[in-house]
């Protein structure tokens, strides 16, 4: 295995994880630009629009058909946010061409309609089609209606939109209703234009790589230079004063969603302590509040901290009773006061580091997986591979992890409990 | 000696070994260059086996729904008072375990200290510990993962199907069981299930990574005694080739309407052969008719009938066998519509031969896929092993199936009595 960065031209980047293991290539290219509230629904629109037709595959049924006559290879459209940047963009699931049972050329077949995806959409009249922007646009209004289905995303999200409502991190990387809604085919044509041209571009390929390979990515995904907008996230150290925030819904369980500032960030170069620490408090079935809230109180099903390096702000989550709020409440911080005290025994001290070592490892084998850690490096100014994070995880100490414990603040107390139906 | 018996496929360039370990345990190693292995110790038995004996039993005796389930979690309680994770925290390793209709199974993946890890496993699935104490205290864990799962409106939605398709089949009870259910719950009925089911001779165990077959029997060997001969009935419940119901509905906090539709078969057969080449046609019957490239997904996506994908799921073992799809509609009914025009124009014409080839392709594809991930593997592969079947068979079954068996198949198979509806509406609120 090799892992290799190279800057194609200003502003656009090849990243190659050069691994014989897999019978697939994975090819991803994204466009990173700064989270912005003016612009972030446009940018979610314009990979479900670029992936609806093509000058030679004019509708989602032709393109679909010649990616199954390519042994089913796949153009996944994707849209996300790393703190407060805003990725947009493709990823693409190809078999390797020694699989084919014919002379089928799948890399480069593949790599021909993502090419024509992302340079030669269908148009009509020289801009992006009414009658599929109008799908694309009820479809993403769709999606971003539909976070409430499911609770304990929704939750969590909530949390985070509630504890960062002032900043940008608080935009959704998927727009929202109201922006979607106002976009016309005109100005979202011409704002696609401007993302081709000027948006930070990162590819990743992770398979066998080769000589055929390497030139067709550079022939077909030829970017002009450019000079993106810095890609950077205001980070709030800590919590001023705590916020609550209770919401009735049609639900069953009430969950409740605790929002923290950490008060480190993955830029920070010691972001390793953290980790350590997030694994000890809530980040495995053998973490503190994995023990004691659910398995010693009993209190819940899933109990678990998930933190966001780049922004530094983490959420507590559990399944809770109505009525058992406070206790788990109290129980979470609790929990987290302790560790800020030093009171780490050695199994638990040593379950965590084995565990992190473990997952590191584990990258190896998923390519989103190293994709996703190259990315969140590449956004701190960081090189360092899961392995060399490791040799750092292993050099920690029990002080290490009280240290992150205490620079934690509490900000908000997100509580979505049932319906009071007292009047059925 | 061990005997082992080595099977290849020279097409997905894959190999595994198989050893009928003396305990009576059924043993897969299969052999992959990757940074984590993958181990799922699994027995037969899962939520549809409700009454059961052994062949020299008097009577049968009825569990609460959910005990399966429930099973599963008390077994990662131990008499040392050692939580089960805390004990594989110690490798590094990431433990698992989970329920389905037919088995229950428990995992870990773990990159180093692999054999330790296994030990580990081989010992605490086969030493139960239940004490009404750990009993009590579980059942406010698993009420609040039911009642999570109350509040899952993709989960309504396939269980209202099911129930629609299935008058009698134990297929219709939740897997987890209710909150009234599982509070019948007692160690003495765990001991029950757990010495009916949890026989050696009656599970299997498959381990995928870069692992040596000779060290994996060692663990055995070290950890597994033999086995008492399996000769247990769990009663299987005739089910009749009709849908239960036509059509069930339910009002949650959804944004817009979801809809099941299932296609219900009953026609099983009991050679394992047989039933890999069905299910690979009926796999590609269903990519064929509703998949992303189908006419019938991509026009109602051009009038904004549907929104985003259409989830398909189509399933053919010896308990059970249907093809169902799903996804978000305006207007549920009027997608069951374009379904029911849908087939009687296919049936006028036939299924065609073009796309039938480009279909198999994809599924030859999609298995060539799984073979990128251990977890993938393994999970398939004991799949296949509960249902007497072999991951690497079914590659050549599929690349073999014959357009005319697809055909006529898909012409028995879909027929109006067999049809059924499911869908959540959002809740109307004045």
């Amino acid at each position: 295995m090799s892992f290799k960065r190279t800057r194609l031209n200003e502003g656009v980047f090849l990243n190659v994880y050069d691994t014989p293991k897999f019978k697939n290539n994975y090819l991803a290219i994204s466009f990173a630009q700064p989270l912005d509230k003016e612009t972030a629904s446009m940018n979610a629109l314009l990979p479900l629009i670029l992936t609806r037709g093509t000058v030679s595959y004019p509708t989602m049924e032709k393109m679909s058909t010649a990616l199954d006559s390519l042994y089913a290879s796949t153009i996944n459209t994707r849209c996300f946010k790393k703190g407060e940047v805003q990725f947009i963009g493709f990823n693409c699931g190809i078999l390797s061409n020694s699989y084919a049972t014919d002379d089928c050329d799948i890399f480069g077949g593949t790599l021909d309609i993502l090419r024509e995806v992302i340079f030669e959409p269908y148009t009509e009249n020289g801009i992006f089609s009414e009658k599929y922007l109008e799908t694309e646009k009820q479809n993403l209004c769709d999606r971003i209606a539909a976070q409430i289905n499911n609770k304990t995303s929704y939750a969590i999200a909530r949390a985070n939109e509630e504890m960062c409502k002032d900043e940008t991190y608080g935009i959704s990387a998927m727009g929202d209703i109201a922006s979607v809604e106002s976009i016309n085919a005109g100005d979202l044509y011409e704002h696609y234009k401007k993302v081709i041209a000027n948006a930070h571009i990162e590819i990743f390929f992770v398979g066998e790589y080769g000589e055929a390979i390497d030139s067709k990515i550079r022939s077909v995904l030829n970017f002009e230079a450019r000079t993106p907008a810095a890609l950077k996230t205001d980070v709030v150290r800590s919590a001023s004063s705590v916020k609550e925030i209770t919401e009735e819904q049609s639900v069953n369980q009430a969950k409740l969603s605790i929002g923290f500032r950490t008060g480190k960030v993955l830029s920070d170069g010691d972001y390793y302590k953290f980790v350590l620490f997030n694994e000890v408090y809530g980040g495995s079935p053998t973490s503190k509040l994995f023990m004691n809230v659910r398995e010693k109180l009993s209190l819940c099903y899933y109990c678990k901290s998930i933190p966001e390096p780049q922004k530094g702000v983490m959420i507590v989550t559990a399944g809770v009773e109505e009525q058992n709020k406070e206790k788990a409440q109290s129980e979470i911080l609790a929990q987290l006061k302790d560790i800020s005290e030093g009171n780490i025994t050695d199994e638990e001290f040593e379950s965590a580091v084995c565990s992190i070592l473990n997952a590191y490892r584990e990258i190896d084998d998923n390519p989103e997986s190293i994709e996703n850690w190259y990315l969140g490096r590449m956004l701190a100014g960081l090189t360092t591979s899961p392995a060399q994070t490791a040799e750092q995880i292993a050099s920690c100490t029990k002080a290490d992890i009280a240290d992150m414990a205490k620079g934690i603040t509490l900000d908000t107390v997100y509580f979505m409990k049932p319906e009071d139906n007292a009047d059925e | 000696m061990n005997k082992v018996i080595e099977k290849s496929s020279a097409l997905l360039r894959e190999k595994y070994y198989y050893v009928k370990h003396k305990s009576g345990l059924d043993i897969y190693v299969f052999p992959k260059k990757m940074a984590s292995t993958y181990a799922l110790f699994g027995t037969r038995y899962g939520s549809v086996d409700s009454r059961f004996k052994k062949a020299s039993d008097p009577d049968f005796i009825e569990v609460p729904a959910g005990i399966a389930h429930f099973l599963e979690h008390k077994m990662f309680e131990n008499e040392d008072g050692v939580d089960t994770f805390a004990r594989f925290a110690k490798t590094g390793a990431q433990a698992n375990a989970y329920t389905s209709f037919g088995i229950t199974a428990y995992l870990f993946s773990a990159t180093e200290r692999v054999y330790e890890s296994l030990d580990i496993l081989l010992d605490y699935v086969t030493h139960p510990y239940f004490t009404k104490e750990t009993v009590d205290k579980e059942q406010g864990i698993i009420a609040q993962e039911i009642r999570m799962c109350e509040d899952n409106p993709g989960r309504a939605l396939s269980f209202n199907l099911l129930k629609s398709m299935y008058s009698d089949h134990n297929i219709r009870i939740d897997i987890a069981g209710t909150v009234e259910s599982i509070a019948q719950i007692t160690p003495e009925l765990l001991y029950s299930c757990y010495n009916t089911f949890y026989n050696l001779n009656n599970m299997a165990l498959c381990v995928c990574g870069d692992v040596e077959l000779e060290s994996v029997l060692e663990c055995a060997d070290r950890n597994l005694k033999q086995a008492e001969p399996f000769d247990v009935i769990s009663e299987a419940k005739p089910e009749k080739a009709e849908v239960n119901q036509k059509y069930c509905t339910c009002n949650m906090q959804v944004s817009m309407p979801m809809f099941a539709i299932g296609v219900k078969d009953v026609d099983i057969s009991s050679d394992p052969t047989e039933r890999m080449k069905k299910n690979a046609a009926i796999s590609v019957i269903s990519d064929m008719l509703f998949g992303k490239s189908s006419s019938f997904y991509n026009n109602m996506y051009d009038e904004g009938m549907i929104s985003g994908s259409l989830d398909l799921w189509a399933e053919h073992n010896k308990s059970y066998s249907f093809i169902t799809l799903s996804g978000e509609a305006q207007d549920p009914d009027s997608v069951y519509n374009r379904f029911l025009e849908l087939i009687a124009k296919t049936k006028a014409e036939g299924l065609d031969r073009e796309e039938f080839v480009r279909c198999k392709r994809v599924m030859y594809a999609g298995m060539v896929k799984s073979f990128d991930s251990t977890e993938e593997i393994a999970n398939n592969f004991l799949g296949y092993v509960f249902d007497d079947g072999d991951i690497l068979d079914f590659t050549d079954i599929m690349g073999n199936l014959d357009y005319d068996y697809t055909n006529e198949l898909f012409k028995t198979m879909f027929r109006d009595e067999y049809y059924t509806l499911s869908t959540v509406y959002p809740i109307d609120k004045e």
